[in-house]
């Protein structure tokens, strides 16, 4: 419930009180007031029954100006008269109240005098003449009921005098009573105010205490922790660097190697197009291989033939030889033509032989030059295919070079943007630290103000179940935040390594929040 | 024939020999008994006739039987090579004269051997009928079996004169 609802109740109990003792002094001033005018009326209905007397007397002697103490005879009766009325039945033009019954039995007794008394006197106040006698009666009349009049008048005022009296008495016992309640009230609004809303208020300021030390411990932590980023950030803020760097060396790389693909490129394509020219000219050995081959063929053929002419001679050789034997001594001659004939024969067909040996030897030679010629044909065909295959690879190097170029442009972009970044958040953290200095300082005032509120609300106010939570509560918790491994720095209750030194006097300064110090409060 | 003759023709067996290969023996063959030498003809088949007779060929409108000298010596028969020849050889017993081929594998040459380069044959050897053999003759540092062709003409050793169709004793039917 808020304050100012909480204080309503007060307020209106106080501020009825006061109407109350208002109205009950405007009352009792008004009564005051009125039992005044009663005395005062009924002390001038005494001098008003002394002037009739007297203005009566002056008629009957007839001196000095008739018509004047005529007139005001006739007045003065006619203001006793309402002034008694008004007495004895109140009457507010007059501020006049009901008499109480002392009053009235008097007043009723000056009405009784007064009643004679006013016929007499208004016959004196009339015009119309009267006799001497007459005259003189009334007159006795009047002055004998003068006295009694102003007799009942006193006993009037007196009795009025008492009524004021006893009135003013159990007015200021009521104001007594009064006083008294609005000192009763204000001893209560005192203690429920001190129950309702100090110690509410001390409570919030105890809390607003312990929540201050808080903050300042974290104030204090994060002030670290963003210290720690901002040298985080420098150090990324190197590295990121050296990363552009080397990414530059990269970036030249990879340009050279696009280069040397594209020469190598160039090279297999030569190599390839001369492996081609290879393959025609394999094939055209081929052909003259082909073509020796059949020559070959044909001399063998002739050598054949050569051959069978040697035979043949060698045959007629023979048979002239025998034919030479026969002859006996006259063939000598010729058998020695036909021996020299045969020599021939023979010899054209070693030398037949000995050619179609070598024709032999050089169609193998020619074959196994064709196996050859086929196999370097194959070589050639491979060298073709693989110096395609390398084109195609260094075709592929190449367009992977590009690509890899592209990354490293992108790359190169978001390692700038992260340089950026970096830069940012390290001056984010340098601000972040000095944000929390402030919040430090900030909590240290606020630390201050919570203080003068609870000396405002008073040390009494404060219950030890509030600073029970800050006293036990472990000074080493800012450690766990400066990195969440360091445990025992939590086991010993003590900020470690990694809490920050400014922290410690700080919170040695709190120590005014231990349960100890609140006792000073 | 009797035992003057053979000694007489055993006396006079040096002279004029053609020389040939049969495998690898080389055989020599009288001179004076060789009519010609011919390339291997196309040789018609003989029915009912030794194995070492080939059949007959056409010599220049004559027709003559071919022996075959492997297979008369137990060889087994070979086709004729391109060094192949037929010896063409005129036996004269006397009265008639007899002209038949011998397929030869090589004919070598026209040699002469001395008398006292000549000694008999040997006994032990079956397989040629010594009977075929004038002797062993030497020439030129080789050893040449000099034959009786008659006799391996008309031998009785696997093949015998009178299987070709031609009695030993009777005239031939083809005479020139």
């Amino acid at each position: 419930m808020p304050i100012k609802r909480r204080l309503i109740l007060p307020l209106v109990l106080l501020g009825g009180l006061s109407l109350v003792s208002v109205a009950a002094t405007i009352y009792v001033l008004a009564e005051k007031d009125s039992g005044a005018s009663a005395i005062n009326i009924a002390g001038r209905q005494r001098m008003l029954s002394q002037r009739m007397t007297k203005s009566a007397l002056t008629l009957d002697r007839g001196v000095g100006g008739q018509e004047a103490a005529r007139a005001a005879l006739s007045d003065d009766i006619n203001l006793f008269e309402n002034s008694l009325n008004g007495l004895l039945f109140g009457d507010a033009s007059l501020n006049l109240g009901t008499p109480n019954a002392t009053v009235a039995g008097k007043l009723k007794a000056v009405d009784a005098v007064w009643s004679e008394y006013k016929a007499a006197a208004e016959v004196v106040a009339s015009e119309q003449p009267v006799d001497r006698d007459r005259a003189a009666d009334l007159l006795a009349t009047i002055i004998a009921l003068n006295m009694d009049l102003l007799r009942t008048s006193n006993d009037a005022v007196k009795a009025l005098e008492a009524s004021g009296k006893a009135m003013s008495g159990r007015l200021t016992l009521g104001l007594y009573g009064i006083m008294a309640l609005v000192v009763t009230c204000l001893v209560a609004v005192w203690w429920w105010m001190g129950n309702s809303v100090v110690r509410p208020l001390a409570r919030v300021a105890t809390d607003l205490g312990g929540s201050c030390t808080r903050l300042q411990t974290e104030s204090g932590t994060v002030a670290t922790t963003s210290h720690g980023v901002a040298s985080s950030a420098t150090e990324q803020a190197a590295s990121l660097e050296e990363t552009a760097a080397s990414l530059e060396q990269m970036s030249g790389v990879t340009k050279s190697n696009a280069t040397n693909a594209a020469k190598a490129n160039d090279l297999a394509r030569q190599a390839q197009s001369a492996a081609g020219d290879g393959n025609a000219l394999v094939d055209e050995l081929g052909t003259a291989m082909t073509e020796i081959t059949s020559s070959s063929a044909e001399m063998a053929k002739i050598v054949k033939n050569i051959e069978g002419i040697a035979f043949q001679t060698n045959l007629l050789a023979l048979n002239a030889a025998v034919e030479a034997a026969r002859a006996g001594e006259h063939g000598k001659g010729f058998a020695v033509v036909a021996e020299e004939v045969r020599n021939l024969a023979q010899r054209a067909a070693d030398s037949a032989r000995n050619t179609g040996a070598l024709i032999e030897e050089s169609n193998e030679r020619v074959e196994r030059g064709m196996r050859v010629s086929m196999q370097v044909g194959e070589s050639l065909s491979a060298i073709t295919q693989s110096s395609h295959q390398v084109a195609d690879l260094i075709s592929e190097i190449a367009a992977a070079g590009s690509e890899i170029s592209q990354g490293i442009d992108q790359i190169n972009s978001a390692v700038t943007q992260m340089d950026q970044v970096t830069q940012s958040n390290a001056g984010s953290a340098e601000e972040s630290a000095s944000s929390a200095g402030l919040l430090l300082e900030e909590a240290e005032r606020i630390r201050t103000l919570t203080a003068d509120m609870l000396e405002l609300v008073g040390n009494e106010a404060h219950e030890p179940h509030a600073a029970a939570p800050l006293a036990g509560r472990p000074v080493a918790e800012p450690s766990r935040s400066i990195d969440g491994s360091d445990v025992p720095s939590l086991i010993q209750g003590r900020p470690s390594v990694g809490a920050p030194a400014s922290l410690e006097p700080t919170y040695s300064a709190d120590g005014g929040f231990s349960s100890d110090a609140f006792d000073e409060f | 024939m009797n035992s003057n003759d053979k000694a007489n023709q055993r006396a006079d067996r040096g002279g004029q020999f053609l020389t040939c290969r049969v495998a690898d023996e080389q055989y020599g063959i009288e001179v004076l008994k060789v009519r010609e030498i011919i390339g291997v003809l196309p040789v018609t088949p003989l029915p009912h006739s030794h194995e070492h007779v080939l059949g007959v060929i056409n010599l220049r409108g004559r027709v003559i039987a071919v022996a075959d000298l492997r297979t008369r010596f137990g060889m087994p028969y070979r086709e004729p090579t391109e060094e192949s020849c037929i010896i063409v050889v005129e036996i004269d017993d006397g009265e008639e004269s007899q002209t038949t081929g011998i397929l030869v594998d090589e004919v070598a040459d026209v040699c002469h051997v001395e008398e006292d380069q000549t000694i008999d044959p040997p006994q032990f050897d079956d397989r040629v009928d010594s009977s075929c053999l004038l002797g062993l003759g030497r020439a030129d540092r080789r050893v040449i079996f000099l034959l009786d062709i008659a006799q391996v003409l008309r031998g009785q050793g696997p093949t015998a004169a009178t299987e070709l169709g031609l009695p030993p004793q009777e005239q031939p039917q083809t005479t020139p």
